[in-house]
């Protein structure tokens, strides 16, 4: 039983690293109905911006308000790259077909990880203890502690803030607006360029903090580390129904769990194969995932 | 009309269908014969496409029966029902824009297979033989609508005519026995109309095809169509010659409202 | 006589049987003699190149005719090439009874071509999905089966695990190799140009349009990926039994993505283009040798400028010696 807890924690804390980086996927995907592959490497790029920022912290340890530089400073530097991408890789293609659009973005990915290779290296490296990890509840078989409760309340906190973001402002209301039209959008006077801009910003800035959060709980990181978070977060998307917040959440907390317990119950060797079986199964038997909503082509 | 006495081509019984609770086509019946030139009509959003989605099996009716010379059609998949002997055009014209012209009306020639993979790849005598023998039906049937001049054209870089004339040698070379025009005449300005109602009448003539033409033109309509069915919300509510239909309170009621409302 | 080129593409009557194969006796005859004169004149580095081009070609071609003629992007091919080497090198290298037979040219022949089969009919099975599915979950659900499929082989200890299938017999050279690139073209571009390659374009154009023209657009999709992935198996028969030896990770997702890059570069749905394409990709990083570390930087930077730039390739979707291409070159991508 205190197992079975243990594995729920740990999936839950999992879960919502995926379910954040799964956002950025899904809020992409809404606006401008194309996979973001290089979202994986804004992920793996929000790592390396924590690393460098808790570098100039002196130390760079102990107190809290270093983790919220730390925080802050990758979410800043996504928040950067993410914008810098959209307007010089993605903005120009905004017309063309989807195919080439999806060739952009693989190439895009690719580059990031290649320029991170050369920039960082290609060897591993550790993501300072920002706060020092200590058990916040320690019984025999199940221990909880204070990074996990750590990545599970900020995780929930900022969905919620998005949420309310997309819910009850004028910002979201026209993110909706173009997700849902954005021809029409257009025509209503909504700044389309700007609000497809906003919203790399927030997946960037929310994919800049899972990456701290994800450094804080397994401290390597290295280049290519975007890829396996970024497709298990995509398969999170996609399960949840690609296109809905809630969607991506909850996809994102069950993917974790999923793991957590196949790798526990079953085998650590099927950790990675897991999430591609899921997509497949997924996509062969309910492509919309649980909450989305293919659109029929007119005839 | 001598249409009672001639042969029942296509037949739809009770054909119904709605998307999420909203009923698009409900109960609608037809009987086309032989080498007749049918007209529907009905306001914006009356179902008529959906009827012929309906037909050519992009859609599945909800209940109902539809057959094409006593051959089931419900439940068969588009490009069966099209093997049938059932064609159509689309209002959003949907040719394939990145070949040429003469390949488009090729294309529609594939589904009674000329020759097999062993011809194409050993490139036989067969294989040329019945190229040759395609390229010229389709260059004939381009020539019926007006097309021969450039075959080798892209698709896409017709004018917007010309592209709806391809649109319909693309739909006669799968070789129909009823053919569906959606809007044949939509965006044409009033010398091509006259020109194409030519053409359509034509065709029906030459390849003794059954013709159900949906378009908003009552010129057009009650120029070349001896019989036309009126269809609004879903629901056929006129059915006549088109000196009937003119006439008909229904039909009035329905593209201008009543009169006090 | 029979010049190559109506050999291959046929002019107006067409070539008769015994022309056409008398010119093909003639093709083997000079592959035979090149092959002679590159093993001899030519060093061993450049050679290596040179063939490696040669199996880049037959992947390049092998998957236009998904990605650009079908019109189905498919970014697992890395996959099916591991299939073909695989099952050959596993034929010609473990499977011990049949040690001899599979020792000899004609042996390897049979392995290559059993690995392609395999690979075609894991082609099979990938397409069957690309029937409910389109554009972006098409590309994903590919990737998924191209890394089981790498992940599979990880996991069979027979065929070395992650270590690796080292042995392999050394029998494929420049001649096989270019054979099979001259049959690969020869059979996708007679493919292409018939009345079953015109079916397989309108998917690509217009998929509902197809199907109400009597295309059965299930049925060529699938015939699509087979024909595609049994190339790209030969070819991973080819490259097996080059190398000498394979490991699951020479098939990850970075090869899937330079074939991908091949076809996109070359120009989609364009065969010559998918040559040229393969080429470059093949030569670029030898070229780029002094600037290692930059290598792949260069790469995928291309890529991306390419769709920014020239977004249909080099020859967009047609043949070098198609004329229009050349004013093809000067119009700018329609919005």
């Amino acid at each position: 039983m205190q197992a079975l807890i243990q594995n729920l924690v740990n999936g839950l804390a999992q879960g919502s690293v995926y379910a954040l980086v799964a956002l950025g996927y899904t809020m992409v995907y809404g606006v401008l109905q194309f996979i973001n592959f290089a979202h994986a490497e804004i992920f793996m790029l929000g790592a390396f911006g924590g690393i460098f920022v808790a570098g100039w912290l002196t130390n760079g340890e102990g107190s809290f308000l270093s983790l919220v530089l730390v925080t802050f400073g990758a979410m800043a530097f996504c928040t950067g790259v993410g914008l810098a991408v959209e307007r010089i890789a993605y903005r120009p293609l905004r017309h063309a077909p989807r195919l080439n659009v999806l060739i952009t973005a693989i190439g895009v990915s690719l580059l990031l990880q290649n320029l991170g290779i050369l920039v960082f290296g290609a060897d591993p490296r550790v993501f300072p203890a920002v706060i020092p990890t200590h058990a916040l509840f320690d019984s025999q078989n199940l221990v909880i502690t204070n990074i996990q409760v750590l990545v599970i309340g900020t995780s929930a906190a900022l969905m919620l803030g998005l949420h309310w973001l997309v819910r009850h402002t004028k910002l979201g209301m026209a993110m909706r607006a173009v997700s849902f039209d954005i021809e029409t959008a257009s025509l209503m006077g909504i700044p389309i360029d700007r609000i497809i801009a906003f919203t790399f910003a927030i997946g960037s800035a929310l994919a800049g903090c899972a990456a701290v959060l994800y450094g804080l709980t397994y401290p390597k990181v290295d280049p290519l580390m975007g890829v396996i978070i970024g497709l298990k977060a995509f398969v999170a998307a996609v399960f949840g129904g690609i296109g809905s917040f809630v969607g991506a959440a909850l996809g994102g907390l069950l993917m974790g769990l999923a793991e957590t317990l196949v790798v526990y119950y079953v085998s650590s060797s099927f950790r990675d194969a897991l999430a591609f079986g899921l997509l497949i199964v997924i996509l062969l038997v309910k492509p919309t995932g649980l909450f989305g909503s293919m659109a029929k082509e007119k005839v | 009309m001598s249409a009672s006495s001639a042969k029942e081509v296509l037949k739809l019984n009770d054909v119904s269908v709605s998307f999420g609770g909203l009923k698009a086509v409900s109960q609608f019946g037809i009987s086309l014969h032989e080498s007749e030139l049918c007209g529907l009509i009905g306001p914006n959003g009356a179902g008529k496409t959906t009827v012929f989605n309906l037909i050519t099996g992009v859609y599945l009716p909800d209940s109902g029966t539809m057959d094409l010379d006593g051959q089931n059609l419900c439940g068969l998949p588009p490009h069966e029902i099209t093997k049938a002997g059932i064609a159509r055009t689309f209002q959003n014209i949907r040719l394939y824009k990145e070949l040429t012209v003469l390949e488009n009306v090729l294309v529609s020639y594939h589904m009674r297979k000329p020759y097999g993979y062993v011809d194409a790849l050993l490139r036989t005598r067969q294989y040329y033989a019945k190229e040759h023998e395609l390229k010229e039906h389709a260059l004939r049937l381009l020539s019926v609508v007006g097309l021969k001049n450039n075959p080798d054209d892209f698709a896409g870089s017709l004018s917007y005519g010309d592209q709806r004339r391809l649109e319909i040698a693309r739909a006669l070379a799968t070789s129909p026995k009823v053919l569906l025009l959606d809007e044949p005449g939509a965006g044409l300005n009033s010398g091509e109309k006259v020109e194409l109602m030519k053409v359509v009448s034509k065709i029906r003539d030459q390849f003794k095809v059954t013709i159900l033409v949906i378009e908003h033109d009552m010129k057009f309509v009650m120029g070349i169509c001896e019989r036309i069915l009126v269809l609004d919300h879903g629901e056929l509510i006129a059915e006549g010659t088109p000196k009937q239909i003119q006439s008909n309170p229904k039909v009035i009621e329905a593209y201008l409202g009543v009169a006090d409302a | 006589m029979a010049d190559t080129h109506s050999l291959f593409f046929g002019d107006q009557d067409g070539l008769k049987t015994p022309w056409q194969i008398l010119g093909f006796a003639l093709l083997v005859l000079l592959l035979m003699g090149a092959s002679a004169l590159i093993e001899n004149n030519v060093n061993p580095y450049v050679q290596r190149i040179i063939v490696n081009c040669g199996i880049g070609i037959i992947l390049g071609l092998s998957l236009n005719l998904v990605n650009g003629c079908a019109g189905q992007f498919s970014l697992g091919h890395a996959g099916f090439m591991a299939v073909g080497a695989y099952v050959s090198a596993y034929l010609t290298t473990v499977l011990m009874p049949f040690g001899a037979f599979f020792q000899s040219d004609l042996g390897v022949g049979t392995a290559v071509v059993a690995g392609g089969l395999a690979a075609g009919l894991s082609g099979y099975v990938v397409g069957l999905p690309s029937l409910r599915l389109r554009g972006d979950y098409l590309a994903i659900v590919t990737l998924g089966f191209g890394e089981i499929i790498r992940i599979v082989f990880l996991n069979i200890s027979a065929v070395g695990g992650p270590r690796g299938l080292p042995g392999i017999p050394l029998a494929s050279n420049f001649f096989w190799v270019y054979l099979w690139a001259i049959v690969t073209f020869a059979i996708i571009y007679r493919l292409i140009h018939s009345s079953a390659g015109r079916a397989i374009l309108s998917i690509r154009e217009d998929e509902i349009s197809s199907q109400s023209m009597g295309v059965d657009v299930s049925h060529y999709k699938v015939v699509a990926f087979v024909i595609s992935a049994f190339f790209a198996g030969v070819a991973g028969g080819l490259f097996a039994h080059y190398q000498g030896f394979i490991d699951p990770n020479t098939f990850n997702f970075n090869r899937s993505v330079e074939v991908v890059i091949m076809v996109v570069i070359g120009g989609m749905g364009s065969l010559s283009g998918a040559v040229i394409g393969a080429v470059l990709v093949t030569m670029l990083p030898e070229l780029l040798r002094f600037f290692a570390e930059y290598r792949m930087v260069i790469f995928s930077g291309l890529l991306v400028l390419v769709m920014l730039l020239r977004p249909m390739g080099i020859f967009g979707r047609h043949e070098i010696w198609e004329a229009s291409w050349f004013a093809n070159l000067k119009r700018k991508p329609k919005p």
